[in-house]
């Protein structure tokens, strides 16, 4: 009974954020909120981590994955079109790790060595932060990501990338 | 002018002469046949002395090799001794955390009782009958009614919550000798610039790896506190690219940092945030661990490359 009045761990803190314990360290470092006694949050504090650490539920749950003869490039293109229905343009950046939270863990690799190499390419930019890396499709890039997305356009560092896969 | 002669004719006096020849060709020759074998015996020294000269000169190549074959030696000892002592380590932060562990269930099993005995008694039961009598008939009520109860019971827990808070972030303290354990690391930097940091922790890779099914204990708390110290030298730097990043060696957990643009600045931030933050710790301090950061070259924390064998450092 008494459970839900006691300040939370790191490991549940991450689980109900939606991260791993590291990131919780690292926004408590951001936020100026670190202990100063034990290892243990408030259960408000973890809250408002949630939103300093801009960390969003994850966006796959009803994403639409576009037909394509390789699953992997299928995954990439929706998350680039997700990227773009979401606004996540120029200066609306989202934090990076949004766009795989929830995936296995072979997708979230891909999806992470997709994006930088997207960055080279400059379809998208990749700012680093103290919460960590933001993420946002480089505005001149706009219309090359949605001909991507729609399987228009290819990208020679994504087509390499899955060539080592 | 020559010696006078005795002969009493020419042929005598010739005769003299050729003997005089003879006599000192013999001399001569004698004398040429001692130096010969001097000069032998002289070049049978002095091929003894080449032979010796060459066996020498093929001994000192031995021993030169085996000098120019002591640093990769050296340093794969060197690896190889500091993760013997970091496996010993990992060990007894093993034994702690067991022990932490035990203590932190004992004085929670206890605490519903602690608290019910202290002042905050009669709130707790208060807390208690909500619970149990008063919020599952809330929705029968109507809303004034239900939203002042509400109000009232969220005092009572604010009220409890500060209480359990106050007692369970007081660090668990175990009866135990202290017991110093080392948080190595290193900074690759081959053309003096840092490039990468490696921090290599005597706690179990899982402890990342598999956070999920462990939860919080001692070892999760030395990483995190590892990676508060990085993340404070880097917002003490000014480089907001650092990025931790979690994996294994040897069973240990490591964290590498890619430092490309970082400069010594954050080197010299991380030398001395990782001193204070391992230092303060209350929970590692309340289980009876001094946890010592230290700098070493690279070399004896990235494994040898080089395909030498790594000798046993004992």
């Amino acid at each position: 009974m008494l459970d839900e009045l006691e300040p939370v761990g790191l490991t549940e803190a991450a689980r109900r954020i939606g991260t791993d314990p590291f990131e919780i360290v690292r926004l408590l470092v951001a936020a100026g909120a670190v202990p100063e006694g034990p290892l243990l949050i408030d259960a408000e504090i973890v809250d408002k981590l949630r939103g300093i650490g801009r960390i969003e539920s994850p966006w796959w749950q009803d994403a639409t994955i576009p037909k394509d003869s390789d699953p992997s490039r299928a995954r990439v293109r929706a998350a680039v079109q997700m990227l773009l229905d979401k606004g996540r343009v120029g200066e609306e950046r989202t934090r990076m790790d949004n766009v795989w939270r929830g995936l296995e863990e072979g997708d979230r690799r891909l999806l992470e060595r997709a994006f930088t190499v997207f960055s080279e390419e400059g379809m998208v930019r990749i700012s680093p932060s103290p919460i960590g890396p933001l993420l946002s499709i480089e505005p001149v890039a706009v219309e090359a990501a949605k001909k991507f997305a729609a399987g228009k356009l290819d990208s020679p560092g994504l087509r390499a990338l899955l060539a080592e896969v | 002018m020559t010696a006078a002669t005795t002969a009493r004719s020419v042929s005598d006096a010739l005769a003299e002469v050729e003997q005089w020849r003879a006599e000192e060709e013999a001399r001569h020759q004698g004398e040429i046949l001692d130096v010969d074998q001097e000069i032998k015996n002289l070049q049978s020294a002095i091929e003894n002395l080449q032979h010796q000269l060459e066996a020498l000169d093929r001994f000192r190549s031995d021993l030169g090799a085996k000098v120019r074959e002591l640093a990769p030696q050296y340093v794969g000892r060197a690896y190889r001794s500091v993760y013997d002592v970091l496996a010993t380590q990992v060990a007894w932060v093993a034994e702690r955390e067991t022990l932490v562990a035990v203590a932190e269930k004992t004085r929670r099993d206890a605490l519903p009782d602690m608290l019910g005995r202290s002042e905050i008694g009669p709130v707790l039961e208060e807390f208690r009958q909500f619970k149990t009598t008063v919020e599952p008939t809330l929705k029968a009520l109507p809303e004034s009614y239900r939203s002042v109860i509400q109000r009232h019971h969220q005092g009572v827990t604010d009220r409890l919550r500060d209480h359990v808070a106050a007692v369970l972030t007081t660090p668990i303290t175990i009866d135990a000798d202290e017991r110093s354990i080392d948080v190595i690391y290193a900074v690759d930097a081959p053309e003096g610039e840092p490039e990468l940091l490696v921090l290599v922790l005597p706690v179990p890779e899982t402890v990342h790896r598999n956070w999920t099914e462990r939860g919080d204990g001692l070892s999760l708390w030395i990483s995190a506190r590892v990676v508060q110290a990085v993340y404070e030298a880097a917002a003490s730097a000014n480089f907001a690219k650092a990025q931790v990043v979690a994996g294994g060696h040897q069973g240990l957990l490591v964290i590498e940092v890619d430092l490309a643009g970082a400069g010594m600045s954050f080197v010299e931030q991380l030398d001395r945030h990782i001193t204070e933050v391992l230092s303060q710790a209350p929970e590692l301090g309340g289980a009876r661990l001094k946890i010592v950061p230290r700098r070493l070259e690279i070399d004896h924390v990235m494994p040898p490359d080089d395909g030498t064998e790594i000798a046993d450092a004992r």
